[in-house]
């Protein structure tokens, strides 16, 4: 396979100055001058909204799910407290011009925790896994547009694109970036999902299925071992319960805290309130193919509508940001928007009138409280300028379906994000997006979601993604609510967090002051 | 004689058990069946496409009709195999023995603690019938009636928990790894499910109890001049619990309902916990698994019951009618 040219652009030259930025500002942020040294030992417990389905990253999908890839196995590549993609287990990635290829050079003389070497034949093999389809990796949908990865020499693997790739190093930060140990898929076939072998900071010591997942410090780890003896993941369905175990000292991290405990922790000043932002949003989703709000006139007039400061304080007690854009507070497009239409009911009412014929919405929306209370709301704010709303209410998997299915006219829904801004967008927007829910078809959209992804240059894609906001803010095939901030309430005495927009716990460097 | 009418009895309850288990599975399979969403979707996520839930509902026999699932089912039940969890791919007979265990523990101090409290309070409620104490005991047990469990649960959980540092917040310790941190954790949702039933059973005892209290040989008890202690507890007690216990048997049954919400809220690992979870991710054999085994239970603890009649009642116990 030829190398990639001399000509090809080098990411890694402004990812590692970027790299070094970030860790500097991180020594600054953990280590301010009287703090202790770190120490060694101890166990930290993180809630997590129910029991792990496996521990192979080819089912791996929600959060905690992603957060205990993370502890197991690590990533290629990671994201900065910026939300900047920067080298990890692969030192380096480099793109050709085209971006239609790639080049990862990995670290040497890393070894997955069962002491196989993570080289480039163990990644190659991991891509393999990952993209047959018939393993029905749910990460699969990141990789659609690889052409072919083959290892072109000890700790160089090339990836090949049908179609040029920007998105593609942040895939890499997360579940598609996590390598499991090719000699223990091997060993343990179908139920490799029970052991988890990575080459991540801890690894598997006993799984009590439904009670906990403990996982012990991996003395092996690439960076250094880590300072935690165990961390220990404990799934806890009920929200009420998290909190309480936290005050109570049964708990050390609660993940995705609920607005309300936030606010309480926030006034009893006893907790650590970590905010690494977010990468997307809360919004509701338009089918631009049913009835009524295939006009853009209902669009804007149900966007008008919508008084989402008033809203935010009443569900949300005011805790997030207003969004205006499908990017997160990590994203480099975020707010960069010209004129989305904000609150101004005398234009909605206009627009109704405009339109003529009565508006009858349904929206769709997760029968749980909080999105309940979040639909009434709007509700009577369409209510107000003359748009009759019926909510239909599902639970979240028929929710997906319908979906999926495109058999919904509005809904109110969340996407968690990905770590480049292509994947809030593409797979959504595009014509021949895998996931367009939207029946959103616009030519003008297609060209510039491909030439996002045609081009490294971060001024380029910012002028690119701000066009593709613009054309969001008049077309409005989503109605944007608020970001939605990963935020995570901590024991005092866990040290060394940091903030990344994903949310996801980095535990490698936190320690525990007791 | 005895024997006969035993043996009789023993051989309706078990067509009955056959009965109802039957019933019970067959119509949890066709309400799985018209709950919304599927474990395809489950399986594949948010970003999953039409073809691709197509292809895995194919896959996991899911395009079958439903009599066909049924019955592939029950025959695998029969021959011991209850299939795996779609999700996880655990085998679901492992997944029930591993919680089950727990849940009837936490079943059986909820009824420890639910009688500890029930018995003494019965006996007192009655024997100071319509006195202030009675009339506070109603009170008390007409408010914790109305609340529900996980109102109570969380009350509890906010106060000897959080305020008092007592008892964990949440969470589940194995009896092997320490007896006593596993009993120490399951105190609180213990107590919460017997604060719940504690209401019932006092006010079932106190009733018959005073019923007892006015027969003929308490007051022969009394004209030998036996003390309050050996009337109420050596004398009373006894004819006075048959009720109580017909109660008891039921509620085994109503409990893992309670279990449900209380395993859920105190994230303790039992069977109610992974019928919520089945539920939410339509992993039909592991709803299919529980509903089999809590049906089975039901009407064995409720054959349990009927044999129990024949110990407390001597007239059941030798088939004299009335």
């Amino acid at each position: 396979m030829p190398r990639v040219g001399p000509a090809s652009t080098r990411l890694t030259r402004t990812g590692l100055a970027t790299f070094v930025g970030a860790a500097l500002a991180l020594l600054a942020w953990t280590e301010p001058p009287n703090a202790a040294e770190p120490k060694k030992g101890g166990s930290v417990s993180i809630s997590m909204e129910s029991d792990l389905p496996t521990l192979d990253p080819l089912g791996m999908a929600s959060f905690s799910d992603r957060n205990s890839g993370l502890l197991l196995y690590d990533t290629l590549l990671d994201i900065d407290p910026k939300g900047n993609i920067i080298p990890n287990i692969a030192e380096r990635i480099d793109a050709s011009e085209d971006v239609m290829s790639f080049r990862l050079t990995l670290r040497s003389g890393v070894k997955f925790a069962d002491g196989t070497p993570y080289d480039a034949a163990a990644v190659v093999k991991n891509f393999q896994r990952i993209m047959d389809p018939k393993n029905r990796c749910r990460c699969v949908s990141d990789l659609s547009t690889i052409a072919s990865v083959e290892a072109t020499g000890p700790l160089e693997v090339s990836i090949k694109m049908k179609s040029p790739s920007a998105h593609f190093p942040a895939t890499l930060a997360d579940v598609a970036g996590m390598v499991a140990s090719p000699t223990a898929v091997e060993k343990y076939g179908a139920d490799f999902g029970n052991y988890g072998v990575g080459a991540g900071p801890f690894r598997l010591k006993e799984w009590q299925r439904g009670a906990q997942v403990v996982l012990e410090r991996n003395p092996d780890y690439w960076r250094k071992p880590p300072y935690l003896d165990e961390v220990v993941l404990r799934p806890m369905p009920d929200e009420q319960t998290r909190y309480a175990s936290l005050k109570a000292g049964n708990l050390d991290i609660v993940t995705n805290a609920a607005p309300r405990d936030v606010l309480d922790a926030q006034q009893q000043k006893k907790f650590q309130i970590l905010n690494p932002g977010s990468l997307a949003t809360v919004f509701v989703m338009i089918n631009v193919g049913a009835p009524d709000v295939s006009d853009v006139r209902v669009r804007q007039a149900l966007a008008y509508a919508m008084d989402r400061v008033a809203l935010n304080k009443a569900i949300n007690r005011g805790l997030y940001k207003i969004a205006n854009t499908p990017f997160g507070t990590g994203l480099f497009p975020h707010e960069q928007v010209d004129g989305y239409p904000g609150y101004d009911p005398a234009k909605a009412k206009k627009l109704v009138e405009e339109y003529g014929k009565p508006i009858k919405i349904k929206m769709s929306i997760n029968a749980a409280p909080l999105s309940t209370l979040t639909a009434q709301a709007i509700q009577q704010m369409w209510k107000k300028v003359g748009i009759e709303t019926e909510l239909v209410p599902y639970e979240q998997v028929q929710l997906v379906r319908t979906a999926a299915a495109r058999d919904y006219q509005t809904m109110l829904y969340r996407w968690a994000g990905g770590a480049d801004p292509d994947k809030n967008v593409h797979q959504f927007f595009h014509s021949k997006g895998t996931v367009n829910r939207t029946n959103f078809n616009n030519p003008e959209m297609d060209r510039l979601l491909d030439a996002g992804r045609a081009t490294t240059s971060q001024p380029e894609r910012m002028k690119i993604y701000r066009e593709i906001n613009n054309l969001l803010a008049k077309e409005l095939p989503y109605l944007y609510l608020n970001y939605f901030d990963n935020i995570a309430l901590a024991n005092p005495a866990v040290k060394g967090m940091t903030p990344i927009p994903d949310g996801l716990l980095r535990m490698h460097s936190v320690w525990k002051d007791k | 004689m005895i024997g006969a009418q035993a043996a009789r009895r023993v051989r309706t309850q078990v067509l009955t058990l056959i009965a109802i288990v039957f019933a019970a599975t067959a119509l949890t399979f066709a309400v799985t069946e018209i709950l919304p969403g599927d474990a395809a979707v489950a399986i594949l996520g948010d970003t999953a496409t039409e073809a691709e839930i197509k292809s895995l509902r194919a896959e996991l026999g899911l395009e079958r009709p439903l009599v066909v699932r049924y019955l592939d089912w029950v025959g695998n039940a029969l021959a011991g195999d209850l299939g795996r969890s779609y999700r996880t791919r655990e085998s679901i007979a492992v997944m029930i023995g591993q919680r089950l265990p727990v849940t009837i523990e936490l079943i059986l101090i909820t009824q420890l603690i639910a009688l500890a409290l029930a018995v003494p309070a019965g006996i007192i409620a009655a024997y100071r019938n319509r006195s202030g104490i009675d009339h506070a005991l109603g009170g008390v047990s007409i408010g914790l009636l109305s609340t529900p469990a996980f109102v109570i649960g969380i009350g509890l959980i906010y106060t000897l928990s959080v305020a008092l540092g007592w008892f964990p917040a949440s969470g589940y310790v194995r009896p092997s790894d320490s007896i006593l941190g596993n009993l120490h954790g399951m105190i609180l949702p213990a107590l919460t499910l017997a604060l719940a039933e504690f209401p019932v059973y006092m006010r079932l005892l106190r009733a018959d109890m005073i019923a007892t209290l006015q027969q003929d040989f308490i007051l022969v008890a009394r004209a030998k001049g036996l003390g309050v202690r050996d009337i109420l507890i050596g004398h009373a007690l006894r004819p006075s619990s048959l009720s109580l216990v017909t109660v008891i048997g039921i509620n085994l049954g109503r409990l893992v309902g309670g279990a449900v919400i209380i395993e859920t809220l105190f994230a303790i690992p039992g069977i109610g916990q992974m019928l919520v979870n089945a539920v939410y991710q339509h992993d039909h054999f592991a709803i299919q698994g529980v509903v089999l085994i809590v049906a089975t239970g039901f009407v064995l603890i409720n054959l349990a019951v009927d044999l129990a009649y024949a110990l407390l009642d001597p007239r059941v116990r030798h088939g004299v009618d009335s």
